[in-house]
């Protein structure tokens, strides 16, 4: 894989951390090849921080060497990006205003960096995937929720909170956008997740494709938020849904060929992300751009 | 002084075209001075009559030691006109022989406020100008941003049309039948209906900045345009909107100012003309 760390970071060596609402992972990345994976399950409701915090050491620990010279960590929540404090933290309620880059960063004395997961999936794109062909682009996940990180020519907003590109959140029928455009649509309608409705659908079956399709219609119409407030040249879709793209798709491009200006539609590029392991990836890719930018 | 400090504005001309009128401003030693204000155009049928009325009125009125031109053109003369930005500069600078640029007015807005109302190192800012349309001025990781169609947050969906339909000036006449003028004036008389009605209009301005943060997370939201007029009687509803997000730390961090210098659109074009010479 040409990308970034042989470009800039040559010698590097970089724990990249994925923390969900419910396992965190760590991957060891060197020259750009991920060589060691570790993963833990997180206990859910856990009102002890300590806790939590020691499962995400151990899942550091059980990749890090003497080697290692950064650690990026990617988190579904906000982060404010003065003080690497983070918040919001969905399934992770004892996590409220926890100062994680510093109690890393103190444990295992490299510099951290921490971001949004979405905004960490975006840039690992920019950087690894579809997207280092595009200057302007949405990296848009979806799996049990919906966020997006925001490239603006070339670099990843420096936003306060890291809470940029937060679609989800935006109002929309009787909700917002994620309780129709997230795995919660599927829970709603038919209370199977993505990948059960993916496997019915599989075998043709016409309730399973209906669902696809309406939810297809509804993320046309996030689509077209986005291509109204943000007007990227690519979007590129990744996270568990996008397993079940081939079922959607017409449905979402419809819509989205129905935005109220034609030749927008017609020129964005939809795609959806082929990178494995992007959001270890991602995470990394924080350490990455920040040396790239001091080099450069 | 810190216009002092961002450079030199002497010898520059300033011209804003708004939908319904032309101003023109003429700085000298760091100071305005007003050359013509509130100039009637014509409804222009076509891009070429704006640009020839538009061009000809400016090389009529532009100082013989003239050395750099800012046009402000209103956002939606460039959403009627796409190519007008380039053409009328090209046409101004033929007419003038002055160096000219054209920049939206929302962008010229939005360096202006930055730089003379104390935000000279905001990395992330919006301005929100609510007319009769909504549009929006971004600052970017510190970079002016300029994309037509995008970021027309107006037309995002919201209740059971979109933004534009209950939060801009026009939303009072879809909603209500009632002209936002009347509404502003009788409120100004302590009048019950209008001030409630304006006071309900700050909930809907308060979910639009919400929207507003969810996507750009900004550290500074400029609301600019006509409506600010009105800002004394939705202040209160705005803010008790706005406590209701659900990022408490985002909501105590960010600064929301209701109000801006009508001068310092002139300031923020002319500094753009600076920059760019």
């Amino acid at each position: 894989m040409g990308n970034i760390f042989e470009k800039h970071l040559p010698d590097q060596t970089i724990v990249g951390v994925d923390l969900g609402g419910t396992n965190v992972r760590a991957g060891l990345i060197e020259n750009g090849i991920l060589i060691n994976k570790s993963h833990y399950k997180l206990p859910q409701n856990e009102n002890d921080k300590n806790i939590v915090l020691n499962i995400i050491y151990k899942a550091i620990e059980d990749v890090f060497t003497s080697k290692v010279t950064a650690i990026g960590i990617g988190v579904p929540g906000l982060v404010d990006r003065k003080t690497g404090a983070i918040f919001g933290i969905q399934n992770i309620k004892s996590f409220d205003y926890i100062p994680l880059k510093d109690l890393i960063e103190n444990r295992f004395l490299v510099p951290v960096s921490i971001d949004n997961d979405a905004n960490c999936f975006a840039l690992g794109e920019k950087i690894f995937g579809l997207g280092q062909k595009f200057e302007n682009l949405v990296g848009l996940a979806i799996g049990t929720g919906m966020g997006a990180g925001i490239i603006n020519r070339g670099q990843l907003i420096s936003d306060s909170n890291c809470g940029s590109g937060e679609f989800g959140e935006i109002p929309y029928l009787d909700g917002v956008l994620e309780d129709y455009c997230s795995g919660k649509f599927f829970k709603n309608k038919i209370a199977l997740s993505g990948e059960e409705l993916l496997e019915k659908a599989k075998l043709g079956d016409k309730e399973a494709l209906d669902i696809f399709n309406q939810y297809g219609y509804h993320l046309g119409k996030a689509i077209k938020i986005i291509l109204l407030t943000i007007d990227p040249e690519a979007i590129i879709i990744g996270g568990s849904v996008s397993k079940s793209v081939n079922y959607f798709y017409d449905a979402m491009m419809a819509e989205v060929h129905r935005f109220v200006y034609p030749k927008t539609a017609q020129k964005i590029t939809i795609e959806v992300s082929e990178l494995k392991d992007g959001a270890l990836f991602g995470a990394a890719s924080l350490v990455a751009k920040t040396k790239a930018l001091i080099l450069n | 002084m810190i216009v002092k400090a961002l450079g030199d504005f002497h010898n520059i001309l300033s011209v804003y075209l708004s939908t319904d009128r032309m101003e023109m401003f003429y700085f000298i030693n760091n100071r305005t001075e007003a050359i013509e204000q509130g100039t009637m155009l014509v409804i222009c049928s076509s891009l070429e009559f704006l640009i020839h009325n538009c061009a000809h009125h400016i090389a009529k009125n532009t100082p013989s030691n003239t050395e750099n031109i800012s046009i402000i053109i209103d956002q939606v003369w460039n959403e009627l006109y796409p190519n007008l930005i380039d053409l009328l500069a090209t046409e101004v600078q033929q007419k003038t022989g002055v160096s000219t640029i054209v920049n939206h007015d929302a962008l010229c807005r939005l360096n202006g406020e930055r730089l003379l109302g104390g935000y000279p190192l905001v990395q992330n800012m919006v301005d929100l100008n609510m007319g009769y349309q909504i549009r929006l001025g971004l600052l970017l990781n510190n970079q002016y941003q300029k994309s037509l169609p995008g970021f027309n947050i107006g037309g995002v969906s919201y209740l059971d049309s979109i933004y534009e339909d209950y939060c801009s000036i026009g939303s009072f006449l879809r909603q209500y039948g009632l002209e936002y003028k009347n509404i502003l004036q009788k409120a100004s008389k302590k009048e019950k209906l209008s001030l409630a009605l304006l006071s309900h209009y700050g909930t809907h301005l308060g979910e639009l900045i919400k929207t507003l943060i969810f996507i750009y997370d900004p550290e500074v939201i400029l609301i600019s345009g006509p409506i600010t007029k009105a800002s004394e009687y939705f202040s209160a509803s705005l803010h008790k909107t706005l406590r209701t997000f659900r990022y408490p730390h985002i909501i105590q961090r960010i600064t929301i100012k209701e109000k801006s210098e009508e001068q310092n659109i002139h300031w923020g074009g002319a500094l753009l003309t600076l920059q760019s010479s």
